[in-house]
This record gives structure tokens, C-alpha cells and sequence, in this order.
């Protein structure tokens, strides 16, 4: 009772001071959150329940390439793109988009996990052409554009999406299995 | 219980009254085969059945393709949903008969008058010819569906096992039916 009393008998929080100590408050979460670890990408695993599909090109040379580990993506302004097919299974069968030649896409992205990968296992996603695998990587981590991006043996598992402005594919076919 | 229910119904046709319903139906007919003909009007169409189907070129919209299977069948296709124009459109169709082998061909489309099909639902074995999708391609894994504002084909080729749209017009219909076998033929055609 006697603590209750005096409790209340002090003064009420003036209001600059509770305007401080929400400031701080705020920047004490603020200073929390960035200490807080950031979301590791799952490395080299196909996000479950999906329908990845597999892009296979003999060769892709893509213009302004952008590649983002840590975003798990990839972009360029143009790219042409040789012997380029498309696979993805569902319900026991395999569908097979094939391009008989050069396949022109324009701005396009591609959003997988597997970019996370890049540093450990790059061979097994593509073989890097032009520039240097060091350039590309180090571009990657800085998200730097690349002017001119050239890619071979390029086998890439797609588990999130692929999204192009414009793209032709002379003599297409489709086929199931 | 009613007696009268019974006895057997008493009474004869007239045959003028017949004649007179038959030929009017027939004349209904054959007046929205023509005018389907001529693209005045579109009808809805379920084909259940294989078949192939060619076109020179298909401009196409509101384009999306998914993994599926034909309905009623274990069979995997490639399910297909757009609205289309058809150019210079081939239904083709090879039935063996006791009497030999025939294909069955529908022509439609030619010239500046193409075929034009809404709400087509396509279950595609397989298909081909030289593709393009001038305003974007979107492919979601999430779901396995591209999908596309706009396709481009020329030169494309279906294997269709199974078709259904919410109407489409076929102007200059033609029916032929040519044997594939050194066995009898027959022929019609359609305008």
C-alpha cells in the first residue's frame, strides 16, 4: 500500500522524455535486427512442392548479365541462346520444350535456389566461357553487371521462375513422355 | 390405378404434319451449317478423339500451357488454354474401317478470313513450329505453368488428343474424306 502511494506520487513522465525513450527504444530494435543473422539460402536443395524445370543450353551469351548469389537470381538485358531446351516432370511424365536454333530472348530473369550454389559447385550449373569464373564470381557476390556473359554446358535446375520480356524459338517442339 | 393407362395407344402420324417438321429442322440445319461455314456464326466444339491439327501460322492470347493429362485417359499432353486465330487451319484425322483406311480432313481458314477459336482448351501430345512470344514469357515453378499475353506460331503442328472450345468460327469449311490404302474412296466437300 505504502509502495503503491509513492509510486504514485511521482511525477508523470514529461513529454520529451518519453519521447527519448521511445527514440531509443526504437533504435535499440533497429540495432537488434541487424545483429540478428541473416537468412542463409538452402544450398543446392530443390524448394519442395514445386515444378523445377531444367534449362539446358549448349551455349548462352547474354548481354549486361546480372548474377546475385544472394538473391538466387540471374539477369540480362538480351541473350541468345544455341541448343536450348526446357524439361520438367509432373504426374510420372517429362515434358521436353526443344529449340532446333538459336533461341533470342530479351530481358530476363531467373530466380532459383540454386545460385546459392555458385561459389561451391559453379561446374555443375554451367561452364563459364567469358569472362573468368574469378570475374563472375567475384560480379556475383557484388551484383555487378557483366557486359558481355558467355556460357557453356549450361544445365541449370529452375525451382522458383523464369520470366522473359520477348523470346523466339525457331522450330519449337513439345513433346511427352 | 387408371384404367386407361393400360390400353394401348390408339391413334396414327400425319405424315404431312411430318413431312412438314422434318423439312424445316433439315432446312434449320443446313442454314447454321452454312452460315458456320461462312464464320457468320460460331459454335462450341468437343472433340474427344485423336487428331492432328496444322495451321500455317496461330496468333494466340491469354496463352498459359501446364503439365496435365487428357481426360478420362492415363495419357500425359500438355493442356493448353488460349483464345486463337488460325490461319489456313487442317483437322486431320486417319480412321482404319472394314473397308480400308480413310483421312478425314476439315479445312477452314484460309485466305483473309482465318479460323477464330475462344475459350480453346488444347491437350497437346505434342507440337511444334517456329514460336515466339513478343510480349513475354512467364514459367512458374510453383505451379509448372508458362504463360503468355501473346503466342506466335507458324508453320505449327498438334497432335491433339483431345479439344474444346467455347466457340469458333470456320469460314470456308471444307469435309474431305480420301482413302490412305489402294481401297474405295469416297469424297465430299463444303462450299
Amino acid at each position: 500500500m505504502f509502495r503503491t502511494l509513492r509510486w504514485a506520487r511521482r511525477p508523470a513522465l514529461r513529454p520529451w522524455r518519453l519521447t527519448r525513450a521511445l527514440g531509443l527504444s526504437f533504435a535499440a530494435a533497429v540495432s537488434a535486427l541487424t545483429l540478428l543473422p541473416a537468412p542463409v539460402p538452402r544450398a543446392g536443395v530443390i524448394l519442395p512442392g514445386r515444378v523445377p524445370f531444367t534449362l539446358r543450353a549448349s551455349e548462352i551469351i547474354a548481354q549486361n548479365a546480372v548474377i546475385s548469389i544472394l538473391g538466387e537470381s540471374m539477369s540480362f538485358s538480351s541473350a541468345s541462346i544455341q541448343g536450348m531446351s526446357i524439361t520438367y516432370s509432373a504426374g510420372g511424365h517429362t515434358f521436353t520444350i526443344a529449340v532446333n536454333g538459336t533461341s533470342s530472348a530479351g530481358a530476363t530473369v531467373i530466380k532459383t535456389s540454386l545460385f546459392s550454389t555458385l561459389k561451391d559447385d559453379i561446374g555443375s550449373l554451367f561452364h563459364v566461357q567469358s569472362p573468368s569464373v574469378a570475374t563472375v564470381l567475384a560480379d556475383a557476390l557484388l551484383q555487378k553487371p557483366i557486359p558481355t556473359l558467355v556460357l557453356t554446358n549450361v544445365n541449370l535446375t529452375i525451382d522458383t521462375s523464369m520470366t522473359s520480356q520477348s523470346i523466339q524459338m525457331p522450330g519449337m517442339s513439345l513433346t511427352v513422355n | 390405378m387408371y384404367p386407361e393407362m393400360a390400353m394401348p395407344m390408339e391413334g396414327r402420324t400425319n405424315w404431312k404434319v411430318f413431312a412438314g417438321v422434318m423439312a424445316a429442322g433439315v432446312t434449320g440445319i443446313g442454314a447454321l451449317t452454312g452460315m458456320l461455314m461462312n464464320g457468320v456464326v460460331s459454335a462450341a466444339v468437343n472433340l474427344p478423339v485423336p487428331f492432328t491439327v496444322q495451321a500455317s501460322s496461330i496468333q494466340g492470347s491469354s496463352f498459359s500451357l501446364a503439365p496435365g493429362q487428357v481426360p478420362n485417359q492415363q495419357e500425359g499432353a500438355a493442356q493448353i488454354q488460349m483464345d486463337g486465330t488460325l490461319q489456313d487451319m487442317k483437322i486431320t484425322k486417319t480412321v482404319d474401317t472394314p473397308l480400308g483406311t480413310f483421312q478425314i480432313s476439315i479445312s477452314a481458314g484460309s485466305g483473309s478470313t482465318p479460323a477464330q477459336a475462344t475459350g480453346m482448351t488444347v491437350y497437346a501430345s505434342s507440337l511444334g513450329g517456329d514460336t515466339s512470344f513478343p510480349n513475354g514469357l512467364a514459367m512458374d515453378a510453383s505451379t509448372g505453368q508458362m504463360q503468355a499475353s501473346q503466342l506466335q506460331m507458324s508453320n505449327a503442328t498438334l497432335q491433339v488428343p483431345y479439344l474444346s472450345t467455347q466457340s469458333i468460327t470456320l469460314p470456308g469449311m471444307s469435309l474431305s474424306i480420301q482413302p490412305v490404302s489402294s481401297s474405295s474412296s469416297s469424297s465430299s466437300s463444303g462450299q
